[in-house]
């Protein structure tokens, strides 16, 4: 890995999200909304399916985030979501990574990394960005 | 309602248990505990776990309906890593809340609510920042 490339592209697949994944979620974080594991509720508020907890695809887009550049060197990361994602998505992630132009603290150096997911069907469900600061041998990008 | 008199308190301890949950839900690779790792970027999220059960803060404060309510946005930022065996004490606020017509012409309401956390000795460590969005009543 070249770090005088301005960019990089790397791309990771999660899901297809189960109702199971979603419990899961739910369970972890402690956001028992209904709205997303309980169908009347859903559909009592116009829904026709329960849909995946927006927080379930931060969570996979930090997880991707995380292996691009070390979990210890995010010192920020922000969502926005797009589109709901429902049972059965597949969530496609990928990662366009801006190095700044000057070196902090020595080899430190801060990165952007610029993160979308898309469903299966290439609907935006969400973007994002995390921030980094990461030593110039220590990026782990391993595949593309 | 402000920073200094926030709507909730409430206190976390970062077990390795919770720890292992949440990467598990949200396919990250965890490491073992006598490293005593850095939490995935989103964990913070799990503070929820420490309010009474069903706390909303929309809802409870502003009247927001949950069945027309949206997450909108949401940021952590770190001031420091946050590690498994950490204790953190947290205050949730309302930092703004605002209108907007929809494009089906109803309503749209926006709060947005942040959540300093400190650690034991009063350190500020991390925030996080999360927009909820209720949707307007002509669907």
């Amino acid at each position: 890995m070249n770090l005088n490339e301005s960019q990089v592209i790397a791309t990771r697949e999660f899901g297809p999200i189960s109702r199971t994944d979603i419990v899961r979620y739910q369970a972890a974080s402690g956001d028992f909304n209904p709205i997303h594991h309980d169908i009347e509720f859903a559909k009592s508020a116009g829904f026709d399916d329960v849909f995946v907890v927006g927080m379930l695809i931060a969570g996979y887009l930090a997880t991707f985030a995380s292996d691009l550049v070390g979990v210890e060197s995010i010192n920020k990361f922000k969502i926005r979501f797009q589109a709901q994602t429902w049972p059965g998505d597949q969530i496609l992630c990928s990662a366009k990574i801006i190095f700044a132009d000057q070196h902090i603290n020595g080899n430190e150096r801060l990165v952007t990394l610029e993160l979308i997911a898309k469903n299966q069907n290439g609907v935006l469900a969400a973007t994002a960005q995390a921030d980094a600061r990461i030593s110039s041998d220590s990026l782990l990008l391993s595949s593309k | 309602m402000t920073k200094d008199n926030p709507a909730y308190k409430f206190s976390m301890q970062v077990d390795y248990g919770k720890y292992l949950e949440f990467a598990a839900a949200t396919g990250f690779k965890p490491k073992p505990e006598k490293e005593m790792p850095v939490v995935p970027p989103t964990f913070l999220a799990t503070a929820e776990a420490w309010l009474p059960p069903g706390t909303w803060p929309a809802g409870e404060i502003l009247g927001f309906d949950l069945k027309r309510s949206l997450h909108g946005e949401q940021e952590f930022i770190f001031h420091k890593p946050i590690r498994v065996g950490d204790r953190l004490n947290g205050r949730i606020w309302l930092e703004s809340t605002f209108s907007k017509t929809g494009s089906r012409g109803g309503e749209m309401r926006f709060s947005i609510w942040v959540t300093d956390f400190h650690d034991e000795n009063g350190n500020s460590v991390a925030q996080s920042k999360m927009t909820i969005v209720e949707t307007g009543s002509e669907k």
